[in-house]
């Protein structure tokens, strides 16, 4: 079953007089519990999908469909909603709000709904991540995997159906950025998230169940390797 | 070829690059060059004003000396006790209207060189006469004079010509071409200046053509102006007044330096508003450069991390400032002068602002010193940090780890967040809570008094015009109330008014001598009263000091020798009875037996009557008791004026004799000024009455042939008052029904006249000259030029306070604008981050309404408490006691900077949510 989609989805961008396509007609689906990777060379366009498709960013014509339903019906608010409750973003810089504490930074999306925490959901969730122990702490007091492991907490406190990864080990070294890919995949999959993740590392892309390769704004490959052993 | 990097070339492509993120600074950076080039502006505005208002009122002269004809000031110059700089008025004749009584005429004569520079006669209208014939009159002068002429016009005066000090007995009539009109100077003259007023006269409020010849068989008088020393000037004046050729009485002095002191303290307030409004702009450039820096810390720990030194990084950022404020200056001294202009122009005639080349180099360097020094401030600061703090923002990191944080399980986002920044930018925020205190202290005081001044405006005077007869003050024995003495304004009188048909209402107020009758001695609080006798009415002793003096000069007219002052003895307050009973008044003594008391004794005062419309009692102002004004129609009551405790303080200085009679009931509230006379205090006294105590008044009147009668009633008090006013005389009144039940008929002192419609300029006219000619040599005063004037003063300080209401809540919001909107860049990339979780636009506007109403409310609590202390403390250095706060106008200032704040917060957020949320999270 699809659970979200795009159909001729483009973005183009001003620069200076010209007029840059970084999606260009993209049409492609996803299915649930899915974990697919977005790959391609720098500057092909593959972060600038993510974001359309999860509706951080409009685009320029074209629709994506989460549920059936088109997000440009959605009003600022209904996005708003869609966002805290049904996905989740994992960023390579982190995004972590400054101000608030690891345990504060991952109840926000559900703060922001006034709902109340369900403990053993984020208690396993914080288990599998391994971060009981720096939950009191600041970002500015945790390492990039520590706060790369909190924005995936973060992430998933609110079961998304979801879930979004731009670059999520670009900024850690290569045993953070392992171990923070497996363990996205491992708790996406024990929570039944679809994972959609753009890289372009072809080794993180390669443990994906589906790889989309972009360039210049267009698919240019769509393929589903064999499941490694 | 290349362009060659320097720090000019640096710090233009930064500013040239970063156009968008600079707006605010340099909106911030022309805010406080406005105001900071603004104060030398406004210091120069005013006291140029004040010192014009100086010139044009009483001329640039500080002594004048009369009849100096004879004195030759140049061992004075020699001296260096005076300057060179002498004119003279070169006094030729009296002249006045035969219309009019001879009294209200003029001197005439002519200003030479140095006298018209020092005099600054101020032409209304025409020009200065330049002909023989031609004359040019003060507006005072003229309108005395009751000459209804324009430029151009016929007029003939009776002239007595000049021989020297005095004048020839030929009454000769002399015809002018009236050429000009003049503003009033001798009467601002004769108001300030020191010295005897009478000889005054003798300064002409008329001028002909300069260098024309006195008639001859005359000898000119001349008129003095001089500019003295500010530091030796007081050796001239003592000098003089040791001189036997010149009499001190014709020597009046003023010195430019006191003007300049009271313009000092008049700038000095004017200036410190403006200084605090400089300040609070410098605390906004600080405010957004500090975040302007913040968000280029990387930049600057990049410059240090390639060698850059601490030197060249504070000459880089240092000189975007320098370049903005250069660039901006014209702009910045333009809005600024513009905006003094402005005010000057709404302030009226009175107010100038022509600053001069110094000023205007004074002003923009002042305005560019305040930008570099508060540019300065978070500069060097932030150029301390080594470069890799810089580039990871360690200083914000240690900040936050210093901080004691606990998780929160449940927590509403919007508050927390507002909690913790304002937790790690506490620096910040206080800027802002001064700024926001400093406009509420200020508006609020500017607020409370244009409160009182727009209750002042209601109170201008309550009748249009004013006649008062007072003659009766003339009476030689105020105990009796002489028929020759009788007011001549009569009930006739009154009709003949109320006949006019501009005319709506005449009130009369009719002022008697009346005495109270006591069978034993007097009691003591009324004895402590009849001691300041100079105050007021005739008592049963005399003024000492004066029998003293008459007795000294009586002995030196004998000797033939130099008058010696008497040594007097010294006062006390065991002394003081024995001291004034020795000189009683043979006239208390003559009316005692004439009227027929033996063994009583009188107290002599004076009995008041009103009709009730007019009586106007203020409320506050009664002991005990209550006004009924039936009771005083039918005779049964008076009420009387005497304070619960009074004391009588008397000095005697070589020349100078100082009383005063206090009313002393409310001493803790006194001002220093009246405490300290009260330390000379001779005598004191409880008030002995009593609401309901009965008085005994007798009423003794003289008939054309001298015939003595009295009438004596016993009336009971009801009312007391004398809570507020501050003097201790007593004093008794009724209303004029009360007062005709004494049966006998007086005339009135004074009348009081309201109109029917509200007064024009020319109803203003008719009605004075109609009056003025039913009542020939009565005072008639019009109260529409007092009122008029009045109503201008007020304007003009309704417009200041409001202007000055209105610039400080426009500079607060504008600096907690700019905070609020650097405060939103800075934080935006947070913005985004919450945008990608799920936070709505109400959930951002929330989180930061709670930051900013964290800081007003920190702002208007510090700023209200100190408003309302301060107010107080006001209160009691002015009149003795603490105004009342109110607190409504904080109240509101706050609510309309929460507004502003709130609709700007709003539409900024806005502005920042029309971008994507990766456009908000991306690095700027």
């Amino acid at each position: 079953m699809n659970i979200i989609e795009c159909k001729n989805l483009t973005k183009e961008y001003l620069s200076g007089e010209n007029v840059v396509k970084a999606v260009d007609d993209v049409t492609v689906s996803f299915q649930q519990g899915e974990f697919c990777a977005i790959t391609g060379p720098s500057g092909s366009g593959k972060s600038t999908f993510l974001h359309v498709l999860s509706s951080l960013e409009n685009p320029t014509s074209g629709h994506v469909y989460y549920g059936g339903k088109s997000l440009s019906s959605y009003n600022d608010n209904q996005l708003s909603i869609l966002r805290r409750r049904r996905f989740g973003f994992v960023f390579q810089a982190y995004n972590l709000v400054q101000e608030l504490t690891g345990d504060e930074n991952i109840l926000l999306p559900i703060m922001l709904d006034n709902k109340k925490p369900d403990e053993e959901y984020l208690n396993k969730v914080i288990d599998m991540l391994g971060i009981r122990d720096r939950l009191e702490h600041l970002p500015s007091a945790l390492s990039g995997g520590q706060q790369q492991r909190i924005a995936i907490a973060r992430a998933l406190a609110n079961r998304p159906a979801i879930l979004f990864a731009d670059e999520p080990t670009g900024n850690l070294d290569g045993k953070s950025g392992r171990e923070v890919l497996s363990l996205l995949k491992y708790v996406s999959k024990q929570l039944g998230v679809t994972l959609i993740l753009v890289t372009h590392d072809l080794h993180v892309a390669e443990q994906a169940e589906r790889i989309l390769t972009i360039e210049d704004g267009k698919i240019v490959k769509d393929t589903k390797p064999a499941p490694s052993v | 070829m290349k362009k060659k990097l320097t720090v000019n070339t640096l710090a233009m492509g930064n500013l040239n690059q970063r156009r968008k993120q600079y707006t605010i600074l340099i909106i911030g950076i022309i805010l406080a060059m406005v105001f900071s080039s603004g104060v030398p502006f406004f210091i120069s505005c005013m006291r140029s004003s004040q010192e014009e208002v100086r010139f044009r009122r009483q001329g640039k002269q500080e002594i004048i000396v009369v009849n100096a004809q004879n004195y030759d000031f140049s061992p004075a110059v020699n001296n260096g006790e005076i300057s060179g700089k002498i004119g003279h008025a070169h006094v030729l004749a009296y002249g006045w209207n035969e219309k009019t009584d001879e009294t209200y005429g003029t001197m005439i004569g002519w200003l030479d060189e140095k006298a018209a520079e020092l005099y600054y006669p101020q032409l209304i209208e025409g020009r200065m006469p330049e002909k023989e014939d031609e004359i040019i009159f003060e507006k005072n002068a003229l309108q005395r004079m009751k000459i209804d002429a324009e430029a151009g016009d016929r007029i003939t005066l009776k002239t007595l010509v000049c021989n020297g000090d005095e004048l020839l007995f030929e009454e000769k009539d002399k015809t002018y071409t009236l050429v000009g009109i003049m503003s009033d100077k001798k009467a601002y003259i004769e108001h300030f200046y020191d010295g005897a007023v009478s000889k005054a006269s003798y300064i002409p409020a008329a001028f002909v053509m300069p260098d024309t010849a006195i008639e001859l068989g005359g000898k000119e008088a001349l008129v003095a102006f001089i500019s003295r020393y500010p530091t030796s000037g007081h050796w001239f004046l003592q000098n003089i007044s040791n001189d036997d050729t010149i009499d001190t009485a014709t020597v009046y002095s003023t010195s430019i330096a006191d003007t300049y002191s009271s313009i000092a303290e008049n700038t000095a307030s004017s200036a410190f508003l403006s200084i605090l409004l400089a300040f609070m702009a410098c605390f906004g450039i600080v405010n957004a450069f500090n975040s302007n820096l913040k968000e280029r810390k990387t930049q600057i720990g990049m410059l240090k991390a390639v060698g850059a030194t601490r030197r060249q990084i504070i000459n880089i950022f240092g000189r975007e400032a320098f370049i903005i404020s250069i660039l901006t200056a014209p702009v910045s001294i333009g809005v600024s002068f513009v905006t003094v202009k402005l005010f000057a122009f709404l302030m009226g005639d009175a107010f100038i602002f022509k600053p001069d080349v110094t000023v205007l180099m004074l002003s923009a360097f002042f305005g560019i010193a305040c930008v570099i020094l508060s540019a300065l401030i978070p500069l060097l600061s932030i150029s301390k940090l080594p470069p890799m703090q810089a580039i990871r923002n360690v200083e914000l990191m240690r900040k936050m780890k210093n901080k004691k944080i606990k998780s929160q399980q449940i927590f509403n986002v919007s508050r927390l967040l507002a909690k913790r920044k304002l937790a790690f930018s506490k620096g910040r925020q206080i800027c802002v809570c001064i700024i926001i205190a400093c406009s509420i202290v200020i508006s609020c005081t500017s607020m409370s008094f244009l409160l009182i001044t727009v209750y002042d405006m209601s109170s201008l005077y309550n009748y249009d015009y004013q006649i008062r007869d007072h003659s009766s003050s003339y009476s030689s024995n105020s105990f009796i109330n002489k028929k020759e003495d009788f007011p001549e304004l009569t009930e006739n009188s009154r009709y003949e008014i109320l006949d006019l048909p501009q005319v709506k209402d005449v009130y009369g107020v009719k002022s008697v001598n009346i005495n109270i009758v006591f069978d034993g001695d007097l009691p003591e609080y009324l004895q402590v009263n009849e001691y300041a006798s100079h105050l007021g009415q005739s008592s049963r002793f005399e003024n000492l000091k004066d029998v003293l003096y008459s007795k000294a000069q009586q002995a030196q007219q004998e000797t033939g020798g130099a008058f010696v002052p008497p040594s007097l003895p010294e006062v006390t307050k065991e002394n003081i009875k024995e001291y004034m009973q020795s000189a009683e008044n043979p006239e208390y003594t003559y009316t005692k037996k004439a009227a027929g008391f033996t063994t009583e004794e009188l107290y002599n005062t004076n009995l008041t009557a009103q009709s009730s419309e007019l009586m106007n009692i203020d409320k506050d102002d009664i002991i005990d008791g209550e006004i009924n004004y039936e009771n005083l129609n039918t005779g049964e009551e008076v009420i009387i004026y005497a304070p619960e405790k009074i004391g009588f303080s008397y000095t005697i200085n070589r020349d100078i004799t100082t009383w005063s009679l206090s009313n002393l009931s409310d001493t803790a509230t006194r001002t220093p000024d009246e405490k300290a006379l009260l330390k000379d205090l001779k005598a004191e006294a409880d008030s002995p009455f009593k609401v309901g105590d009965m008085l005994k008044l007798t009423l003794i009147y003289s008939d054309e042939n001298g015939k003595i009668t009295r009438e004596d009633r016993e009336v009971k008090i009801g009312a007391i008052l004398g809570k507020k006013s501050s003097h201790g005389t007593f004093s008794v009144y009724t209303t004029l029904e009360g007062l005709d039940k004494f049966g006998v008929k007086f005339n009135y002192n004074q009348f009081d006249v309201v109109i029917k419609e509200e007064c024009t300029a020319e109803t203003d006219e008719q009605m004075q000259a109609e009056l003025v000619a039913m009542f020939p040599g009565k005072y008639v005063g019009s109260a529409f030029a007092m009122n008029e004037a009045q109503k201008r003063e007020y304007r003009s300080i309704v417009i200041s306070l409001i202007s000055l209401i209105f610039v400080f809540i426009c500079v607060s919001i504008a600096l907690i604008n700019n905070s609020i909107s650097a405060q939103i860049r800075e934080g935006k990339r947070t913005i985004g981050t919450l945008r990608a979780v799920g936070a709505s636009e109400k959930d951002l506007v929330l989180s930061y309404v709670m930051q900013i109403a964290n800081i007003l409310v920190g702002g208007f609590c510090v700023g209200t408490i100190i408003y309302a202390a301060s107010y107080r403390l006001i209160g009691l250095m002015a009149v003795g006691e603490y105004w009342p706060v109110a607190l409504w106008p904080a109240f509101l200032i706050f609510a309309i900077l929460a507004l502003a704040c709130y609709i700007n917060l709003k539409v900024k957020i806005r502005i920042v949510l029309r971008h994507s949320i990766v456009e908000n999270i991306r690095e700027l």
